[in-house]
């Protein structure tokens, strides 16, 4: 059941209705829990079992851990972390190591044979499995008390909003919020409803007529020149962030319709001045997942200068493989790492340019220049990407330099145009001016409630309403 | 007091919910109404051929099929070889569910063609992996033509009762269609009775079209689509025939198989020429699946031979 379907919204629909019914908070856990699961289930029912593994475990590495020794405590915690993991290295993984180990062989002139094995990915595993290790790691480091309610632990992992392409939720923002009782709230309601309505935004309108200009071309790069491909690059890094944000707000404002309120996930990532600032704006719950769970532990930034450059790669090139096991995805993590590196390295050097160009490094030129500079090195990454293989991404960045007039789809280019804009200004004034509110967010009930309506018919009227799948499902 | 504070705040909420409700109502028919009329008042283009062909039409020929057929039948050939009027009723990525549709709707509203020619592609009985030849994308097009005709609505029935929800608003029947709306009344395109003519020629160095891995699904649905077409057009004595049009191709689709075993388990005549060598030329050919204008007149010249041969009319 995906966001952008009818499917799901009568089933929010429903599940709101009868969760606000329900009188016990207990009971409405359980129903909640009983519809996560139902919604999971939807897409694959076996893949169910994997859930409630990861969960099981979590929760029993948890209750293990309670009142024991810090050098007990780790006696449990890598066990179950493994245990925790192998699911996803199984299906996700696995034949990509093997493919690995035999592409290793053969360039030693070792000829080796590797079974491989046809499995689907389980949706939403790389996700939950982060929020169950997350968890074991939390109550190793004392951040949180073991949960010994099973039933807000199993909510807390399974919580419908989140399951499929997160946030990835922190135990110790998320726990909590179970044990209470939310109250029908209006406020939530509407702030929920205009989140999902601006998620939909982004990724019906925007995102899907992006890409049916970025699968066109990048589909067939060969035969566009580098004007089509720099648009294709353009609109594919418009797409991404339309999909996921647009992802996470329909997410969140689902939780915030009940009462939850889940960890932002994006704060308007392509403003950023640099690839550390992207990083700090993009995926904020995996990137604050790997900044703590891995940067840190490895040392994070209290470490000499080689130690911080080596910390910074091995984060991005796990989080490269977090996002999927093929050479692309790690040489996307290891570019985002390097231009990170980079960027720390030349600090200095950039500001004493800055100095003698006689501009002042706080001032509006300075920062559109970063804008624009991290929003090309980003673009670019992006193209690394959506190729699958490496050899398409020098293709494509050899074609950059054929220019010539693009290619035209008039109905995509204008629809996407309409979009685009919107988003622009929408995004503009939420990071240039913070605390004016406009249309959505005005003050005025009736301008609030005509522009949800406007921008309701907008999508019905503009958007891609085929049901596409999400880009990060595949993660 | 509690109580009746909460239940003074859900009655609040739900009169809110009201009037964003019926804001949604209003600006949907608003929109949808404007959308509609530009749609109606369509006088070029793909928008205005449809209107004809499902609302107005009386020609006695009627051509049935994709791109392959738009781009392939010069409807005044074909009415001056048979002597009657002609027209060609062929659409971009469209498949077996919209060409019944045209046909079931034209009969509904009491007007049967003598001859329907149906230009058959194997995407007329296999499964389609992209947005067209598919039937949302016969959906699509005939949404803004759901309600007038109970033959059209049948199609959308196929998507179950949501499609049937979704049609209530009717911004969403004219979904995505505002730009071929506006060229289909702001900028003049010529045709030659539904005929859309292609210019150019294939290149010396433009390989044949290989079909590459010869398995495939065949759709149910579609199957049982081109067998309701056969039945309604012999239903109402309409002499129907399947042919495949010529293609930049040494072989054909093994899908086409199926089409043909289902014309002659109907007694239907099927002709396939998709790889005549009379038209392996380049200069035939705007591109491997179509004919340029070049190509058009000449098979539209045969094919009306063809069929002035073999129809008894």
């Amino acid at each position: 059941m995906l966001f952008n379907t009818l499917d799901f919204v009568i089933f929010l629909i429903a599940v709101v209705i009868v969760y606000y019914a329900i009188p016990a908070n207990k009971y409405r856990k359980l129903f909640l829990l009983a519809a996560s699961y139902y919604f999971y289930a939807c897409w694959n029912v076996a893949f169910l079992g994997l859930l409630i593994f990861d969960t099981v475990v979590a929760f029993g590495a948890g209750m293990m851990m309670e009142g024991k020794e810090k050098s007990s405590q780790k006696k449990i915690l890598w066990p179950s972390i493994v245990l925790i993991l192998a699911p996803l290295f199984c299906f996700k993984y696995l034949n990509f190591f093997l493919t690995a180990i035999h592409d290793g062989m053969s360039a030693l002139g070792i000829a080796m044979q590797v079974p491989e094995f046809e499995m689907l990915l389980p949706i939403g595993i790389s996700f939950y499995t982060f929020m169950s290790v997350g968890y074991v790691a939390d109550v190793y480091l004392k951040k949180i008390q073991p949960e010994h309610n099973v039933l807000d632990f199993f909510l807390f992992i399974g919580f419908f909003p989140q399951i499929a392409s997160g946030p990835i939720g922190r135990a110790p923002s998320m726990l909590p919020q179970f044990k209470e009782k939310h109250p029908f709230l209006w406020d939530n309601l509407a702030i929920g409803a205009r989140m999902m309505l601006w998620g939909f935004f982004m990724k019906l309108v925007v995102g899907d007529r992006a890409g049916i200009y970025v699968d066109t071309v990048f589909g067939n790069f060969a035969n566009y020149n580098g004007s089509s491909l720099i648009l294709a690059t353009f609109m594919y890094t418009i797409q991404i962030y339309c999909d996921f944000a647009g992802y996470s707000l329909i997410a969140i404002g689902s939780a915030r319709i009940m009462g939850y309120e889940l960890m932002t996930n994006f704060r308007r990532p392509y403003f950023a001045t640099s690839v550390t600032d992207f990083w700090r704006r993009w995926h904020i719950s995996l990137s604050t997942w790997f900044r703590d769970y891995v940067y840190i532990p490895c040392g994070g930034s209290r470490v000499g200068e080689k130690k911080l450059y080596r910390n910074i790669m091995i984060t991005f090139l796990t989080s490269g493989l977090w996002h999927g096991a093929a050479y692309n995805f790690i040489v996307w993590g290891a570019y985002h790492g390097i231009a990170q590196v980079i960027g720390k390295m030349t600090l200095a050097k950039k500001l004493a340019v800055w100095k003698a160009l006689k501009v002042n490094p706080e001032s509006g030129f300075k920062r559109f220049v970063d804008i624009v500079i991290t929003f090309v090195i980003v673009s670019y990454g992006w193209m690394i990407f959506y190729v699958s293989d490496f050899s398409a991404a020098i293709e494509i960045t050899k074609g950059y330099f054929h220019l010539g007039v693009p290619y035209v789809h008039q109905t995509t280019l204008f629809f996407f145009a309409i979009g685009f804009m919107i988003l622009f200004i929408k995004d503009f004034k939420d990071e240039f001016m913070p605390n004016s509110h406009y249309l959505l967010e005005s003050r005025y009930a009736p301008v609030r409630f005509i522009s949800f309506a406007l921008l309701s018919i907008l999508i019905v009227l503009i958007g891609v309403l085929g049901g596409g799948q999400f880009i990060y499902f595949k993660f | 007091m509690n109580m009746k504070l909460s239940k003074n705040k859900l009655v609040g909420a739900l009169l809110r919910i009201a009037v964003v409700i019926a804001l949604l109502v209003l600006v949907d028919l608003c929109f949808g109404g404007a959308s509609a009329w530009l749609y109606h008042r369509s006088k070029y283009g793909i928008f205005h051929r449809q209107q004809y062909v499902l609302n107005e039409s009386k020609d006695d020929i009627i051509i049935l099929g994709s791109s392959r057929a738009s781009h392939h039948y010069v409807p005044s050939i074909l009415s001056d070889s048979l002597g009657m009027s002609c027209y060609n009723a062929g659409s971009d990525g469209m498949c077996v569910y919209y060409h019944y549709a045209v046909l079931a709707a034209m009969i509904e509203r009491g007007h049967c063609p003598k001859i329907v020619i149906y230009d058959a592609i194997d995407y007329d009985v296999k499964e389609h992996p992209g947005p067209t030849f598919t039937l949302e994308a016969a959906l699509d097009r005939l949404a803004p033509h759901y309600g007038e005709y109970s033959c059209v609505d049948s199609v959308f029935m196929l998507k179950g009762w949501k499609e049937k929800m979704k049609l209530l608003s009717l911004s969403y029947r004219y979904n995505s269609k505002l730009v071929q709306s506006i060229k289909c009344n702001y900028m003049p395109q010529s045709e030659d009775g539904g005929y859309e003519k292609l210019e150019g020629r294939l290149q010396p160095n433009d390989d044949f079209i290989d079909f590459g891995n010869k398995n495939y699904t065949i759709d149910d649905n579609k199957l049982e689509y081109l067998n309701k077409i056969i039945k309604i057009a012999k239903e109402n004595q309409i002499w129907i025939c399947f042919i495949m049009s010529p293609q930049y191709s040494k072989e054909s689709s093994n899908a086409i198989e199926k089409i043909k075993e289902i014309a002659q388990y109907n007694n239907i005549l099927c002709l396939d020429y998709s790889n005549d060598d009379y038209f392996m030329s380049g200069d035939f050919f705007s591109d491997t699946m179509h004919l340029n204008d070049k190509g058009a007149h000449a098979w539209s010249s045969f094919i009306a031979y063809q069929i002035k041969n073999n129809s008894g009319i």
